[in-house]
């Protein structure tokens, strides 16, 4: 007796704050889709604002992010445009439209940096991960291993002598697959801590320190590699090569 | 008190009268007199009054020989100047003199009346010196045509050097570096002469110079007294020299040749020729004779330590700065101008360097000159033109700048301040500005972002954007669960379907039924054979499956064998037999059938089941 009355209590209860979530706030979508609307109107604030409600109450996406790039590279501030074009970007790498924005962001920065090309096979591979997201690799993957399933049992089973040399080649070939599919969805999902410079102009100095050597002086937008992190300095390397230490305010990490 | 007053009004009254003694005396006479000559020498002497004049009294020439004089000449002009008509009159009294003896001599005050005063002229000195032995020769028929006699000195065919000679003279010789001096090369003669050439130019090392008598059409001429003599000077050039570097400098001579008429000596033979020898007919004989100047040394004083915007100036110079627009759009050129004006160095002035702010692209100065060349030396203007672009909009200032230059009159330099001036660049024109970026990859400059993403809208948390999704593990254990599955079921039908004891053994009782079923829709339908054909199968072929045996050993004996190997309960074992007995029985032989139809097959029926 006392069990069901309890259990109706919590059940009136849950009901209730569903209800009253539901009805009280906008749901990060809601806020989305004002944020859309704003942009639409030009009211680039007040969209850049609805943006990033939604990423303070914990929810994100890639069109998120490329749309709040686009608001902030609209009111002109293109170290925050970038950063969130590259947020965008490792969630869709292959997403067409947050690359060219990208592009034209980084065309607006004051840094030229001649980058180190990397290895051939480097390359390859790094554009090989970029064809999918995280999402489908996966589905590339599963459907890889199912092929290599169907074929696997059609090997064991078939006696025909054609078959099982046409299904013998295939499996190997579809096994392959299903291990590199599989090393692309891990990939994909691995990324270097990068940051983007936030302040207008800082230097790179030799130590962490405040009163060390300058190195180097960057600029506003331009994307560094974080090595390390003591305290509040990252050890950051440019495209080119160079090191130093910079103060984690005047950077934020993509 | 009265005395006092007394006294004063004496005292002006005193003072007045001089004053206007003084002031009487305003017409007075000048005399105009060589102060040296030579023995047997002709000369003039010429008293001249600003007035007319009457009862003029001659001094008394005491040492001279008074060849002639005095002769009145009278001359008035009148003069018109920005409407204000003057009248002068001058009255002149001339003598001839000749000095004979030599010595020095003081020629005593002479007089006239003016307007019934009276006007007087001091006395002066002449000195004579010893003249040329020829000169004592000249003859009276030179005066005879008027003829200024201090120009024929010589008859001889030699040029004395002291007569004719050439000179040259510096202004300041000892100028500051830069500072601006005149070199005059003066020819001295006391004979005519008719034309010259200048030889050899001295080298201009050490310094810059400007030819001041490039533009002169004729040579000037006038007299001067050198040493005590009167000479004929022309001045044949003239230049201004600015000294490069400091130290002794030697400026070196200038060499020439000049024609020079000589009076032939007339030679007196006795005949009519003689009038040909008469200076009536030119008898100057030309002669060349080649001069050279003397060399000059010139000290040149290095200028003290210049201070901030010093740009090489020497001399006296006045300064302005200004800008053709003060208001631009970006991108627009405008000029900044400064123009130094004065004399001096004035064509070796530099740039003044001016720190432009950064907004604005400078073009090297262009310089423009005005100068012009006069006897007093070099003056004019310098004018410097910057363009300048402004490359972004804003207010801004060209800063003021000092500019320095050394007086050498002061011995010290001078600055000059020009003020600033603000120039207000207004946003340019949206198509110049675009050519203009930090970076030089344009290759996107044209394009514009992408429109947002309105569709689709779907979020997920932050979490899981980054993590691997759950989906793919599910997925995985999914695929390979089933493929488990079906992968046992294949090998499971595989195996059975090998197994063929078992496979018979298996469908035995269905083939059996199967049959019956058969068997049964004859027996509706009145095919007896059929019926018996059927049951006979039936039951034969669910024994020989049951037992696996082999058809061709199918028969009542190797039945019973299995049976009773199989330990199957006796009264079975003698149902089945009887059936089957009753099944042959039925099927060959004759009489009434249907009835036992019915029997026969639940009896099949039975045993099958019994099976």
């Amino acid at each position: 007796m006392i069990k069901s009355v309890d259990m109706k209590k919590i059940f009136s209860i849950f009901c209730f704050l569903l209800i009253f979530s539901v009805l009280s706030a906008q749901t990060p979508v809601q806020q989305l889709e004002a944020g859309n609307h704003y942009y639409e109107v030009k009211d680039y604030a007040s969209a850049v604002q609805s943006y990033n409600a939604v990423l303070a109450s914990g929810y994100c996406s890639a069109q998120l992010y490329y749309n709040l790039g686009n608001a902030y590279y609209r009111q002109n501030e293109i170290a925050q445009s970038i950063l969130n074009y590259e947020r965008a970007l490792r969630i869709t790498p292959n997403d067409r439209e947050i690359q060219e924005n990208l592009a034209l962001a980084n065309s607006k920065t004051q840094d030229q940096i001649n980058a180190i090309p990397q290895l051939f096979v480097v390359r390859i591979w790094k554009g090989f991960v970029q064809l999918f997201s995280t999402r489908g690799w996966c589905i590339v993957s599963l459907l890889c291993l199912l092929l290599f399933g169907s074929d696997l049992l059609l090997f064991l089973f078939v006696n025909q002598y054609a078959v099982r040399k046409f299904t013998f080649v295939f499996g190997v070939v579809l096994l392959c697959c299903s291990l590199l599919t599989g090393a692309s969805v891990f990939a994909s999902r691995h990324h270097k801590t990068e940051a983007i410079v936030m302040a207008t102009m800082t230097t790179m100095k030799s130590s962490p320190e405040v009163g060390s050597i300058d190195k180097l002086i960057v600029h506003a937008g331009t994307k560094l590699e974080v090595e390390e992190t003591i305290q509040d300095w990252h050890k950051v390397r440019l495209p080119d090569g160079n090191t130093g230490w910079m103060q984690t305010s005047v950077l934020e990490i993509i | 008190m009265k005395y006092r007053n007394e006294y004063c009004i004496r005292l002006f009254l005193t003072i007045a009268f001089i004053v206007m003694s003084m002031v009487a005396f305003a017409q007075d006479m000048t005399v105009k007199a060589p102060s040296s000559v030579f023995t047997g020498q002709r000369f003039h002497v010429r008293y001249e009054v600003n007035d007319r004049a009457r009862d003029f009294k001659g001094p008394d020439f005491k040492g001279f020989s008074v060849l002639s004089g005095p002769s009145i000449s009278n001359s008035s002009s009148t003069s018109w100047i920005n409407g204000q008509v003057s009248h002068s009159v001058t009255t002149g009294f001339d003598y001839i003199i000749q000095a004979d003896v030599v010595g020095s001599f003081t020629v005593g005050s002479a007089s006239c009346t003016v307007e019934g005063k009276k006007v007087s002229c001091p006395s002066f000195t002449i000195k004579v010196e010893k003249g040329q032995p020829n000169q004592n020769q000249q003859s009276q028929q030179n005066y005879a045509y008027g003829r200024s006699s201090q120009q024929y000195q010589q008859q001889s065919a030699e040029i004395d050097g002291n007569s004719l000679f050439a000179r040259a003279s510096i202004s300041k010789s000892n100028p500051y570096q830069g500072e601006q001096v005149i070199i005059v090369y003066k020819v001295y003669t006391q004979i005519p002469i008719s034309q010259f050439t200048i030889d050899k130019l001295p080298g201009n090392k050490g310094f810059w110079s400007e030819d001041l008598s490039e533009n002169q059409t004729q040579v000037k001429q006038y007299e001067e007294t050198y040493n005590g003599r009167q000479y004929q000077v022309a001045e044949i050039r003239r230049g201004a020299m600015f000294a490069q570097e400091s130290g002794n400098i030697k400026i070196e001579p200038l060499d020439l040749d000049v024609l020079a008429m000589v009076r032939r000596q007339p030679r007196r033979t006795g005949t009519i020729w003689d009038l040909f020898d008469d200076p009536f007919f030119n008898s100057a004989q030309a002669v060349e004779k080649h001069l050279t100047t003397n060399s000059l040394r010139v000290n040149v004083k290095p200028l003290p330590p210049s201070p901030e915007g010093f740009c090489g100036g020497v001399g006296s110079f006045d300064v302005k700065g200004s800008c053709d627009h003060t208001e631009v759009k970006a991108n627009e050129a405008i000029t900044y101008t400064v123009t130094i004006h004065g004399s001096g160095n004035i064509m070796l002035i530099n740039a003044p360097s001016i720190e432009f702010p950064q907004v604005f692209e400078v073009y090297d100065p262009e310089n423009e000159d005005r100068i012009s060349r006069s006897d007093n030396g070099v003056s004019g203007t310098r004018t410097f033109k910057w363009v300048l672009i402004p490359r972004s909009e804003g207010q801004f200032e060209i800063p003021e700048f000092q500019f320095a230059y050394f007086d050498p009159k002061l011995g010290q330099y001078v600055t000059r301040t020009i003020p600033s001036v603000s120039i207000k660049v207004n946003p340019g024109d949206p198509k110049a500005m675009q050519s203009v970026t930090n970076k030089s990859d344009i290759k996107v400059l044209n394009s514009d972002i992408n429109y947002i993403k309105t569709r689709p809208v779907k979020l997920s948390t932050l979490a899981s954007v980054s993590a691997v999704p759950v989906f793919l593990y599910v997925g995985l254990g999914l695929i390979v669960l089933l493929w488990l599955i079906t992968f046992l079921i294949l090998r499971h039908l595989q195996v059975s379907r090998q197994d063929v004891v078992g496979t018979r053994l298996r469908r035995a009782t269905k083939e059996a039924k199967k049959r019956l079923r058969k068997a049964e829709s004859y027996l509706k339908s009145g095919n007896d054979e059929r019926f018996y054909e059927e049951i006979y199968r039936a039951i034969w072929g669910c024994l020989a499956d049951k037992f696996n045996i082999a058809l061709s050993r199918l028969s009542s004996d190797t039945v019973q064998e299995c049976l009773i190997e199989k330990n199957v309960d006796a009264p079975v074992q003698e149902r089945i037999l009887e059936t089957l007995r009753d099944v042959d029985f039925a099927r060959f032989a004759p009489g009434d059938k249907s009835a036992r139809k019915q029997q026969i097959y639940e009896e099949a029926l039975q045993m099958i089941a019994s099976l």
